[in-house]
């Protein structure tokens, strides 16, 4: 395999304040090729902290250190604000959990689109929106022509996020970080987003990170998973392979999940071990 | 299922919004029973109509066709206060449905005033026992909880007035998978310890299968079929469309276990 899009080494996110001082991500080494890689976790774990990072989006008062931190041959930490806004959308774009807050309501759906692309590649107006039509047909929208002309509150849920992934897909990015992109969506409409996203995604050759807090949906869509736990990476491994985890955190967390197949009384609420906060960590099944 | 006569029918229900030259069906002439006791699952995807019935029965939207009965009475269309004693609602999101600069005590205190009840410090003591928070949660605002923990305050507002109905719309979805099978847990304890009868709405079948004795599949505004809990669990469908459903809904995790067994 040849390098990876994204490495990342000892990566921590720390929040200061006057109180306190709180490290969201603790050491988290990773990358990512031109594959899937799902990160899941509970909300406060540091997923979400850890793929606004790749961004440098994280909040003024978060200090971000690593290290090493690199997008292909970009140094990010390195990287001014200037070289961030080249990436930022143009070779890494977000696909954010809610089209209901993440599109902008006073703009038509076109327009947006067309903006995405224009900032990004100099294009006649015309041209652009061709591309955005194409674009919008691509994600298995029919009639673009109209939905062109409409504006977000117009649409449901499920388009929305398709049309969040046009907007984001269209710039031909290396790297798409997905934070939640179908949590806001129903199984049916999932399942279509991801079939789109999917299909997008492999025949581009784009890296995919995809954030999710629902390990059924990443064990079926991703290539590798890696399980987040109190700002570090638990265990990193194949997501076939996930029924087999061998970290108690990972194998808690499923067995935490109403199943169809088997029927149980009562869930198994995972017990927090505090010897995980610093304990070991696994690597494709095996102890890291 | 036994003889004897459901505690909540809806007979014909239909419920259709917009302007008269473009009324749009939401639901469809839908029928249903749910016995004292029983829970009952409504599925399918959004846009099917599922919330919009949980908000009817609720007292949310009176302008509905057709009938729904409790103990075999019509309901009015504007609900008297009985009824909001005997059915509570939990929502979706716990972030909404809590009142942001009102400490937990006071949420629950008040229902317990609208319905004249007594001994309002101890029934607040004895349902956040209930619900699993400690005393320590009861002077605690909102924004001092975690999604779990105000979930658990929902549920108690509901509790404390003693209902014997809970209208559950989507209760877990805006939750972390472990603390969702917190909630799952509690909610079914609450139903065996307080006999209580649920309505609950969701998308997630292994829910539904986890809770509900039985639930109705719907589709663009009708219910299609109704299924147990186990015929959900086996795939067990007469129409295309709720076969279709339940694939899409088998979990990737048991798929791959059973792959390799």
């Amino acid at each position: 395999m040849d390098k990876p899009l994204i490495d990342v080494k000892d990566l921590t996110i720390r929040f200061e304040t006057p109180q306190r001082t709180f490290d969201a991500v603790r050491g988290v080494s990773f990358t990512i090729g031109r594959e899937k890689v799902g990160i899941v976790g509970e909300s406060g774990s540091g997923k979400s902290q850890t793929g606004r990072a790749l961004l440098k989006l994280t909040p003024k008062v978060a200090t971000i250190s690593a290290g090493h931190m690199c997008f292909k041959d970009t140094d990010l930490l390195a990287a001014s604000e200037k070289d961030m806004r080249k990436i930022r959308g143009n070779r890494i774009s977000m696909i954010l959990q809610d089209p209901k807050y993440s599109l902008n309501p006073l703009m038509r759906i076109g327009q947006q689109i067309v903006e995405a692309y224009r900032l990004h590649h100099r294009s006649p107006k015309a041209e652009a929106r061709v591309k955005a039509l194409a674009m919008l047909e691509s994600v298995q929208i029919r009639d673009p022509e109209r939905v062109f002309n409409l504006f977000p509150h117009e649409v449901s849920g499920g388009m929305g996020q398709r049309i969040m992934i046009a907007m984001m897909l269209i710039p031909e990015p290396d790297l798409i970080i997905a934070d939640e992109p179908t949590s806001a969506l129903d199984v049916t409409v999932r399942r279509q987003v991801l079939t789109i996203l999917d299909e997008l995604v492999t025949r581009r050759g784009t890296g995919l990170m995809f954030i999710s807090h629902d390990l059924n949906l990443v064990a079926g869509f991703c290539d590798r998973v890696l399980v987040m736990y109190a700002g570090r990476i638990m265990e990193d491994l194949p997501a076939r392979d996930l029924h087999k985890a061998q970290h108690p955190y990972t194998q808690a967390l499923l067995q935490s999940l109403p199943r169809l197949d088997t029927e149980a009384d009562e869930l198994k609420v995972p017990v927090r071990d505090p010897s995980w906060l610093d304990g070991p960590v696994y690597r494709n099944g095996v102890l890291a | 299922m036994k003889p004897s006569r459901p505690l909540i029918e809806a007979i014909g229900l239909s419920i259709s919004f917009g302007p008269q030259h473009a009324r749009n069906r939401v639901v469809d002439d839908v029928s249903f029973r749910i016995g004292k006791g029983e829970a009952y699952g409504l599925i399918g995807e959004s846009g099917c109509g599922k919330s919009t019935i949980l908000r009817a029965l609720s007292g949310l939207n009176g302008e509905y066709e057709g009938a729904l009965t409790l103990n075999d009475r019509e309901l009015p269309k504007k609900r008297d206060k009985e009824f909001f004693r005997r059915a509570q609602m939990v929502f979706q999101d716990p972030f909404g449905s809590l009142h942001p600069r009102k400490i937990v005590e006071k949420v629950l205190s008040e229902p317990l005033k609208i319905h004249g009840f007594d001994r309002h410090s101890e029934r607040i003591a004895e349902t956040l026992d209930a619900v699993g928070l400690g005393p320590s949660f009861r002077y605690r605002y909102p924004h001092e909880l975690s999604g779990g923990q105000r979930q658990r305050v929902a549920i108690a507002r509901a509790l404390i007035i003693e209902p014997d109905i809970l209208l559950l719309d989507e209760p877990t979805s805006a939750l972390d998978v472990s603390v969702q099978a917190e909630i799952l847990n509690l909610l079914k304890r609450l139903r065996i310890e307080r006999n209580l009868t649920y309505l609950m709405v969701s998308h997630d079948l292994a829910v539904i299968a986890h809770i509900c004795e039985r639930a109705g599949m719907m589709h663009r505004g009708r219910i299609i079929e109704e299924l147990t809990a186990g015929q959900i669990r086996k795939s067990e469908a007469r129409e295309d469309y709720t076969r279709e459903f339940l694939q899409a809904s088998v979990e990737a995790v048991a798929r791959d276990a059973e792959v390799v067994a």
